[in-house]
């Protein structure tokens, strides 16, 4: 556990330089999620293979807040999947990444960055792995914001009867959209409940904390209930940047002046 | 080739057929009926799926499924189908080159009673303008199951546009060959027609009617909307004295522009007509004939529009 607190720090350092250097990102929404992703790649939850990203047996992986990439980048870069240098190239001219996700990109699954479209692709994955009698399981990372659009909720009403129990979907829960707290433009709460009465199983945890997230994961491949899994993963947006957490304009803004050296402080 | 007198019949009998030997063959339907899918139900249950009215997540759920290796169908009332999920399309399909295929039910004016709700008049444009995709406007039951196959063998996106017509039997089921996109159905001295799916049949109508008036008017079946097999299609109007283009679907966007911009593109300037529906919506109730008659898409209509043009 202490190895994923201390890959966090250092993914979420990284994460900042690039972003900074590049002069654009979406550092708010993409640190609300960094611990998850961190668990998932690095704590031992999904299996992959950065060595073999389209290894037929890997879970797979969707970033339905596509927007959200910046440390995704970077932890897929960490992990082997590319070099590190290709983080140089983050927003310029002719890279792989950009601000949206991009499949020809190695470990990326899908073209993302519109909301509302992963859940409903990952039932799909995963009916197919039904179908075809696979056990490779599916995650999709969703917004709380993007929980606006209701495509998910078709998806997510798709997956309950069809008992998909082998589609697992994280909601990083940071209530902010990308002007505006959820609760003031349309409403979610009770999230939770909302789910439950979708059909889901749903645990709630503190998307902060590594134990409460492993917690939330383990037996995942085991699972006896016929129902999806939905984490509600409760998180501050631009979590560990103080001048920018848990504020409307976490979503594209950048720290300035000396507040980033403040946040460079920080994240040491 | 089976003979069908329903394209629906036509659609799913044929799918049904690739779908038994082929079990990555899935059909979802959003809460769209058929009288076939009782068969899908008895014995491909794995392979057939109503998904409910929710066309957005059957076009990423189709997506999802491609994306394992699966070849999706999709069937729906066409405008919920195409309009109502087309960033769906776009990207999850399009952009990602998937073998999806849409079967879109019912084109123009073919669910006329259920007013501008479900008339079709929009798909053409929107869904060219989409890369990737292979569109076609299949013209009689014949061709409807041919293009069903073709959608099948084509590793991408596609859309047919499906219509339960009237339709004219045209082709011969015998020896149906589809892979060239467009066919000159009727050679004309005077002008030809170009047209699309249910609107050939209702070409063949108005050539008799001029014929009555004396002009000698050809058809040329233009079923494959995307890409349209240029060449071909500009040989074949190369020489024409006057062309008129026919479709009931918007003028803006639709078989007119495809065709203006081909011969454009090829520096072939003949006087060309376009008859479809104007920038209106039509809300009057009435069968088929009768809102294609508001709209002057009857046979009549486009015939005095033809003879007006012609002066």
């Amino acid at each position: 556990m202490e190895y994923l607190v201390k890959l966090s720090r250092e993914i979420r350092r990284l994460t900042f330089e690039m972003v900074l250097r590049a002069g654009r990102g979406h550092l708010g929404g993409s640190f609300s999620c960094l611990e998850i992703l961190v668990a998932l790649y690095a704590g031992e939850i999904m299996r992959h293979d950065p060595k073999n990203p389209t290894w037929e047996k890997r879970d797979r992986f969707l970033l339905s807040k596509g927007h959200a990439n910046n440390t995704l980048y970077v932890l897929l870069a960490y992990l082997g999947y590319y070099s590190m240098s290709e983080l140089d190239t983050f927003m310029t001219d002719g890279s792989l990444l950009g601000m949206h996700l991009d499949q020809r990109l190695p470990g990326i699954e899908t073209v993302s960055g519109s909301l509302g479209h992963g859940l409903g692709l990952g039932a799909g994955l995963a009916l197919a792995a039904k179908l075809d009698e696979k056990d490779y399981l599916t995650f999709v990372l969703l917004g709380d914001g993007e929980s606006q659009e209701g495509s998910v909720w078709e998806a997510g009403m798709f997956a309950s009867t069809h008992q998909l129990n082998n589609l697992i979907a994280i909601t990083d829960r940071n209530r902010l959209g990308s002007e505006d707290f959820t609760e003031n433009t349309a409403g979610l709460d009770p999230l939770e409940e909302r789910w439950r009465t979708f059909g889901w199983e749903v645990v709630s945890i503190n998307g902060h904390n590594f134990e409460e997230i492993l917690n939330a994961f383990e037996g995942v491949r085991i699972r006896k209930s016929p129902k999806p899994l939905m984490v509600i993963s409760n998180s501050i947006k631009a979590k560990g940047i103080s001048s920018l957490e848990n504020t409307p304009h976490a979503h594209h803004t950048l720290p300035k002046g000396q507040d980033i050296e403040m946040a460079r402080v920080e994240l040491q | 080739m089976n003979v069908y007198t329903d394209t629906r019949d036509a659609t799913f009998a044929e799918l049904y057929e690739i779908a038994l030997h082929d079990r990555n063959v899935i059909l979802l339907t959003a809460d769209t009926g058929a009288f076939k899918f009782k068969d899908f139900v008895r014995d491909l249950p794995r392979q057939f799926y109503n998904v409910g009215i929710a066309e957005q997540n059957a076009i990423s759920l189709a997506a999802g499924l491609a994306l394992a290796g699966k070849k999706v169908f999709v069937f729906g009332i066409t405008s919920f189908v195409t309009l109502r999920c087309y960033e769906q399309i776009k990207i999850d399909v399009c952009c990602m080159n998937l073998p999806v295929t849409i079967l879109g039910m019912g084109t123009g004016y073919g669910y006329s009673f259920d007013g501008p709700t479900h008339h079709v008049t929009q798909d053409i444009a929107i869904m060219r303008a989409l890369p990737g995709i292979t569109i076609w406007g299949p013209s009689d039951c014949t061709m409807t199951a041919a293009v069903v196959h073709l959608a099948y063998q084509t590793q991408g996106p596609a859309y047919i546009r499906i219509d339960k017509g009237p339709l004219r039997p045209i082709y011969d089921p015998q020896s149906p060959d589809f892979s060239q996109g467009v066919t000159n159905l009727v050679s004309g001295e005077d002008l030809t027609i170009v047209s699309t799916g249910p609107m050939v049949t209702q070409a063949y109508k108005v050539v008799e009617a001029l014929a009555k008036n004396g002009i000698q008017a050809g058809i040329i079946d233009l079923y494959r909307l995307k890409p349209v097999n240029e060449q071909i299609l500009v040989d074949y109007l190369r020489n024409v004295k006057k062309i008129v283009t026919l479709e009931e679907h918007a003028l803006s966007g639709g078989l007119g522009d495809i065709v203006c911009t081909i011969l454009a593109d090829h520096q072939v300037f003949i006087p060309v007509k376009r008859i479809g529906i104007p920038d209106n919506y039509q809300l009057e109730v009435g069968n088929r004939e009768y809102v294609r008659m508001l709209e002057g898409l009857d046979v009549e209509g486009i015939t005095r529009t033809i003879l007006n043009w012609l002066g």
